[in-house]
């Protein structure tokens, strides 16, 4: 598949992927493992890192420098703005699964 | 930190625009852990091939800037609308002046140009700064970007912005000059610099025409021409400079800031040309070359204010790598 297409859908889905995985505190290194974890392999540090950087500036995410094993790590947590923007991505993300299932039904019929 | 490591975190730093500083820092101390704690990760020990191999994945300095501007652009809204208010302002005041004018039948060259025949120089030099300051807000984006380096980096995101929005960063005659060619303008600057001084030297203006069927040189010396050989000349210098700093800074809020002066300089030349009448009876015989002369000093003078605005959007969207 064309790279620009995959890194197009795939960014719709990154934000709510990492949206989801902010409940708790995490650092960027920390987040990166878990999404290698859960299989989201193809999401790049170098995208990753600027996202989160975003999240913080539209107030999606707080951050807080702690010093996790002597070294200080940049954490970063939901915020409620960021909660009612992944409820909000959840909703659409429902709705348009329920298309999709519906206009696939209709090529099946 | 491995020397690979602090050199790519120092040119990263400097390809980032930001607002803040401490955000900068922010950037630059997470991608550092980043690099740090994958290189541990893969290879176990932080040396300095394998700290490359994970700078090499992760992007070029250039790449990663690009990509958090990218993603902080939306952010930068509140800036964009606040320039876009005050230019806003300044070019509808600039316009209700001039169709004031219109309107009433004031001509405010005229005007202007009584003040210029005084023979205080300083009413000469108010006089073309008063057309500067009412015309388009030109001085507007070069006075926020002489007061300071955060102010600097705010033109250079605004320009990065409208760019954006306009797509001119696809247009390869916007993009930035190499290094070499830098060098190559600030040579024949330096040559043209000379041969003007030479000549100021020699004749005390620039409006010479050497006759090749004659062996007179036809000479414009009043004062006006004078002035005009100053600025001219002064012009070139500005050159030589903006050119030498390009070479040894290459930095963009710095570029910005010369192409603004050197714009505003180019500006009032042409103004000056527009507004003084060489009608001074010594040069009335060669009245023709002088118009001539004129033509294309207008002509240089409009392709070298083009040249500014150029390089004003190409040191704004130099990091623009979404090059084809």
């Amino acid at each position: 598949m064309e790279a620009k297409l995959v890194t197009e859908m795939s960014r719709g889905y990154l934000q709510l992927i990492v949206l989801e995985l902010l409940d708790e505190p995490i650092h960027g290194y920390g987040l990166l493992k878990k999404l290698r974890e859960i299989g989201y392999d193809s999401v790049e540090a170098n995208t990753l890192y600027p996202l989160l950087c975003r999240f913080e500036k539209n107030d999606w995410a707080q951050s807080q420098w702690l010093l996790t094993e002597g070294q200080p790590q940049k954490q970063y947590k939901i915020t409620e703005t960021g909660s009612e923007i992944r409820r909000q991505l959840n909703y659409l993300w429902e709705q348009q699964c329920e298309i999709m299932k519906k206009v696939k039904g209709r090529l099946d019929d | 930190m491995t020397s690979n490591l602090k050199e790519y975190l120092s040119e990263v730093n400097r390809y980032l625009y930001m607002n803040e500083d401490s955000d900068k820092e922010d950037i630059i101390r997470e991608i550092q852990n980043y690099i740090q704690d994958e290189t541990k990760s893969l290879y176990g020990i932080v040396n300095e091939e394998n700290v490359q191999i994970v700078i090499n994945k992760f992007g070029t300095a250039k790449e990663i800037a690009n990509k958090y501007m990218n993603e902080l652009e939306d952010t930068s809204l509140p800036n964009k609308k606040f320039f876009s208010v005050i230019l806003g302002v300044v070019f509808v005041i600039s316009t209700s002046i001039y169709l004031f004018m219109i309107v009433n039948g004031v001509n405010g060259f005229e005007f202007l140009e009584s003040y210029s025949d005084s023979n205080q120089i300083i009413l000469r030099v108010l006089s073309i700064g008063i057309i500067l300051i009412i015309d388009l807000g030109l001085l507007l984006p070069f006075a926020i970007g002489m007061r300071g380096k955060q102010d600097n980096y705010k033109v250079a995101r605004f320009i990065y912005s409208a760019n954006k929005e306009t797509n001119l960063a696809s247009i390869s005659f916007f993009r930035s000059r190499s290094r070499k060619n830098n060098f190559i303008q600030f040579l024949v600057s330096t040559i043209v610099l000379l041969v003007e001084g030479i000549i100021l030297k020699k004749y005390n203006t620039l409006f010479v025409i050497a006759s090749t069927n004659q062996e007179n040189v036809f000479k414009a010396d009043n004062e006006v021409c004078r002035v005009i050989s100053m600025i001219i000349l002064f012009t070139t210098l500005l050159h030589v400079i903006f050119y030498l700093v390009s070479m040894l800074l290459h930095k963009t809020s710095e570029g910005i800031v010369l192409s603004y002066i050197r714009f505003v300089l180019l500006w009032a030349v042409l103004n000056v040309l527009a507004f003084y009448q060489l009608n001074d009876p010594n040069i009335q015989l060669i009245t023709e070359d002088m118009t001539y002369l004129k033509t294309v000093y207008i002509i240089v003078i409009v392709i070298f204010a083009f040249d500014s605005i150029k390089r004003s959007i190409s040191s704004s969207i130099k990091y623009n790598l979404k090059s084809k």
